[in-house]
């Protein structure tokens, strides 16, 4: 069932006070120094673009923690319609940062695809219902195909392309003389 | 592009496993060592080692007059001990919490015993006979009677517990230590604790976390 009649105004999920409590969480979470730090301005045109593994962290750290303190278990709301509406998005959320954080793991087993299948196949089967008014997005489709790969190649560490997202990084870097190419035709001709 | 880029990526595949082979040429295998010094990152032996010391001590250690609070650990009347800033243990890098808070924050199996996690945060390292050892403050639970909105969530590993550490020093060994935490003071009395590892989602409560969503996802390793 759709979270609002045909005629009501959508409920705002975005508003200043929930981004406001996710910047608070970014800026006072104590984390390691290893893990990469998000901009503190997260959510302005001034932070500049949010980079994946900082999406990863954000969507595994400090989303879940700044939205549970929001809507989750015990907070308060105007209504009790308006809570349960809330709790809905956050465990439909969690869904996804479940899927997420088990899709990273470094370790993968037959149950953590399962478990990952399972959690994805539940976000989308909800997406529908709870945000009727946003169309799917084909990345929804292509999430669906990771357990098979997990099952196949293991950890998604092992074969996701981020080492080729960084060396492409790198070669953009790279000094040139608007000439491409000449540099790895010349290395790629190089016998080994 | 993407051709250019798989090309030298099996190009560096092959000088990888020729290099590895016996009847590499000496000569390569000497330029290796030398790109290896130039380009390779730089992690001494010791800093890999199991109980390593940091290779920076020459400049962090220094004998110093034991705290009070710390002498109950050392157990012989002893008034200086060496101590330092911080430790590196298996690449990672641990800190006394006054050195980098974020640092400090571990989650360890008390004695080394697997059957229980305590979060906690390291105040001192110090060291003992040939290794650092770290005292630890553990993070004080939460009161029962709070309901946790963060435990509810089995593949998500948080949870509450009070903003306080307890005030005795807990000794823990290097390899007592599971992973780091992160940790973000709720309230004034209560902390959220996330496990970090990326290995193991290992639930840090005793109960046994039952998912609102999925009821038969029981779990405590994953």
């Amino acid at each position: 069932m759709p979270l609002q009649a045909a005629g009501d105004a959508p409920l705002k999920i975005g508003t200043p006070e929930v981004m406001a409590r996710i910047r608070q969480v970014i800026a006072e979470t104590q984390v390691p120094s290893w893990l990469n730090s998000i901009p503190r301005n997260f959510g302005d045109a001034g932070a500049g673009v949010v980079k994946a593994d900082e999406w990863r962290n954000l969507s595994t750290i400090f989303l879940p923690i700044a939205l549970i303190s929001m809507w989750g278990e015990g907070t308060q709301h105007p209504s009790p319609e308006t809570a349960a509406v809330f709790r809905r998005i956050l465990d439909h959320t969690m869904l996804l940062v479940s899927a997420v954080s088990l899709a990273c793991m470094r370790i993968m087993t037959a149950r953590r695809s399962a478990a990952y299948l399972q959690y994805m196949t539940q976000y989308i089967h909800d997406f529908i219902l709870i945000h009727a008014d946003i169309k799917p997005r084909p990345n929804m489709h292509m999430a669906m195909h990771i357990p098979h790969f997990l099952r196949l190649f293991g950890p998604v560490r092992s074969w996701w392309c981020f080492p080729f997202e960084r060396l492409i990084g790198q070669i953009q870097r790279l000094l040139s003389n608007h000439k491409f190419g000449m540099i790895f035709h010349i290395i790629c001709n190089v016998r080994v | 592009m993407e051709s250019t880029l798989l090309h030298s990526f099996l190009k560096a595949g092959n000088l990888k496993r020729w290099l590895a082979k016996p009847d590499c040429p000496a000569v390569i295998k000497e330029c290796k060592i030398l790109f290896d010094n130039i380009y390779a990152p730089k992690l001494s032996e010791a800093n890999v080692s199991e109980g390593g010391m940091d290779t920076d001590r020459v400049a962090r250690v220094a004998s110093k007059a034991v705290p009070e609070d710390l002498r109950p650990l050392l157990g012989l009347p002893q008034r200086q001990a060496i101590m330092c800033a911080r430790v590196r243990h298996n690449g990672i890098i641990y800190a006394t919490s006054n050195t980098h808070i974020g640092n400090s924050l571990v989650q360890f199996y008390p004695q080394g015993s697997k059957s229980l996690l305590v979060p906690g945060s390291i105040k001192y390292i110090y060291q003992e006979q040939d290794r650092f050892v770290l005292a630890v403050q553990r993070q004080l639970p939460t009161s029962t009677d709070i309901s946790d909105p963060y435990t509810i969530y089995p593949h998500f590993p948080a949870k509450l517990y009070s903003s306080q550490l307890s005030v005795e020093l807990e000794r823990v060994q290097l390899d007592w230590i599971y992973s780091h935490y992160a940790r973000w003071n709720l309230s004034a009395t209560q902390s959220v604790v996330l496990s970090l590892s990326r290995v193991c989602r290992l639930i840090l409560t005793h109960c046994i976390p039952i998912s609102p969503i999925f009821p038969g996802m029981n779990m405590i390793f994953f």
